[in-house]
């Protein structure tokens, strides 16, 4: 079906009235330019809706975010280590606006009318859609560690999000004194950036290493094995030796009580650890806006692969961290990865065409040290109506040299200006 | 008419050679995956080498060796990893959009 604007329907309508001399009756209903609204200008969002306009010109696509400034969780950690400032993770939505045409709104999204296809934001607007697109990320479940809210962020930082958070948990760090000991508490799955919490170890381990070599990591974690765990290790043993505890659940390492005046952790069997400073990473689900639109199931939200629509509310689509997607981790790429196929395949629908057969990838790089890397990359497709990982993949190989190592800390440093310019540029 | 001929002869051929349906391997849609870290348009804006501007054979060959191992070595990182997730089909395809990036 071609769609025309309402600007050219009515410049059509003038020229047939001109050509026949007679005056235009009512032609049937125009087709107004179909309507996108995408919510969360996230790797998933931003990619998203860049991608709508540069594959229909003719979409109108209305992206939601609350910040002006965005700060990527992937090379947050580097921010940690002191390798790079926060200002470098930095990105704006000028380019959305002036090259791609997105309408970019700077306010919260706070309810959906599924059978109205209407969004309402915090500033009192009501947006209409053809099709809705949510890319929340994730939200945190405070109090599921006793202890831990909002204001306990405060002392005991999170910085699972980007921005004031990566600048609290960095001044915290540049004030311990040397000798001091520095806990992080890792969550169960499913959660936002799955090896995130052990290349951030690495990087204050790094810091630790150059500027205060007497200090101690200890890792408690509510689960027993990690991503890419035996590179990280390897990496720890070959830069860091000595310097990082890993205390797994079986060990007694899921964190379920914090007292954050004294910065004392309790665990589940009852081990106590007091730390100098301590970083919560929480448990996790679905952005609010799923929840308020009815597209969770628990803490995430179930959808068909193949388009992302969700599989509890139709002309919605979930992707990124929000979404089971599972194999596919929960990272910035996925998320890009899913934007874009969910781009093609609305495009496709709106046009009552049948989308392609999907093909996401997911590429992760993790700094271990300056000149240290280690990736994880595979395809997926979709199988049977599931997601499933295509053949090949991995991480990289245990028994790499220095300078496979080096090359991959290299690259890390590419991926995410490609990834930037991909997503926000 | 001669032209329309000609026209309606190669899309005749089309159809008998490449059976259109919608499970077809679309390569641009396979493509989009690759500038997350290739920089957009295929345009690297770091270490991790550009791919626009590069022959379709070229293209084809050095995934074709990716896949089967003959690439390998500390530069090749993730596509050796990469490249076995795609099936001959998507391979053509792929090599066939992505050298029309320039």
């Amino acid at each position: 079906m071609t769609r025309i604007s309402r600007r050219e329907f009515a410049a059509g309508v003038a020229a047939a009235a001109a050509l026949t001399g007679f005056a235009p009756v009512v032609l049937g209903q125009a087709r107004a330019r179909a309507r996108v609204v995408v919510v969360g200008g996230g790797f998933g969002g931003a990619t998203t809706a860049k991608y709508l306009r540069m594959l229909d010109r003719n979409l109108q696509v209305t992206l939601i975010e609350p910040s002006q400034t965005f700060y990527t969780c992937p090379f947050s950690n580097l921010v940690l280590g002191g390798l790079r400032p926060l200002q470098s993770i930095a990105h704006n939505y000028n380019a959305m606006r002036t090259k791609h045409g997105v309408n970019v709104v700077h306010s919260t999204a706070t309810r959906v009318d599924p059978a109205k296809k209407t969004v309402t934001l915090a500033n009192g607007q009501t947006l209409q859609y053809d099709k809705l697109v949510l890319s929340p990320g994730v939200d945190f479940k405070w109090g599921a560690i006793a202890g831990y809210d909002g204001k306990a962020a405060q002392l005991l930082p999170h910085a699972w999000k980007a921005g004031p958070q990566t600048t609290l948990l960095r001044r915290q760090l540049e004030a311990m004194k040397d000798g001091g000991t520095f806990i992080i508490a890792c969550p169960a799955d499913p959660f936002r950036c799955p090896p995130g919490p052990y290349e951030r170890v690495s990087m204050i381990a790094h810091y630790f290493k150059t500027k205060k070599p007497k200090s101690k990591i200890l890792i408690l974690d509510a689960k027993d094995n990690f991503s890419k765990q035996g590179l990280f290790m390897g990496g720890w043993k070959a830069l860091y030796d000595g310097m990082i505890e890993w205390v797994p659940l079986s060990k007694d390492g899921k964190v379920v009580k914090v007292d954050p005046k004294t910065k004392q952790l309790e665990c589940e069997l009852g081990a106590k650890h007091k730390g100098d400073v301590v970083n919560i990473v929480p448990p996790q689900k679905a952005g609010a806006i799923a929840m308020a639109a009815g597209v969770n199931q628990g803490d995430w939200c179930p959808i068909n692969p193949a388009t992302f629509e969700s599989t509890k509310q139709k002309d919605i689509h979930v992707i990124g961290d929000a979404s089971i997607a599972a194999p596919m981790p929960k990272s910035g790429f996925s998320a890009s990865s899913q934007g874009k196929v969910v781009a093609a395949a609305i495009v496709a629908m709106l046009q009552g065409k049948e989308p392609s057969a999907p093909s996401f990838a997911n590429t992760c790089y993790s700094v271990v040290g300056p000149d240290y890397g280690i990736s994880v990359a595979n395809v997926y497709v979709v199988k049977d109506g599931k997601m499933a990982v295509a053949p090949g993949g991995g991480v990289s190989p245990a028994q790499a040299d220095a300078a496979f190592r080096k090359a991959e800390a290299r690259y890390a440093e590419s991926w995410y200006k490609a990834n930037a310019a991909e997503v926000w540029g | 008419m001669k032209r329309l001929l000609l026209v309606a002869a190669s899309i005749a051929l089309a159809a008998s050679v490449a059976p259109v349906h919608a499970q077809q391997a679309d390569g641009r849609l396979l493509a989009l995956s690759c500038l997350n870290c290739h920089g957009p348009g295929g345009k690297s804006p770091g270490e991790i080498p550009s791919i626009a501007g590069k022959s379709e054979d070229w293209l084809k060959t050095t995934l074709v060796d990716f896949r089967d191992g003959k690439r390998t070595g500390a530069a090749s990182t993730v596509m050796t990893r990469l490249a076995k997730g795609y099936t001959d089909a998507e391979i053509d395809a792929l090599a066939k959009y992505i050298a029309t990036l320039k």
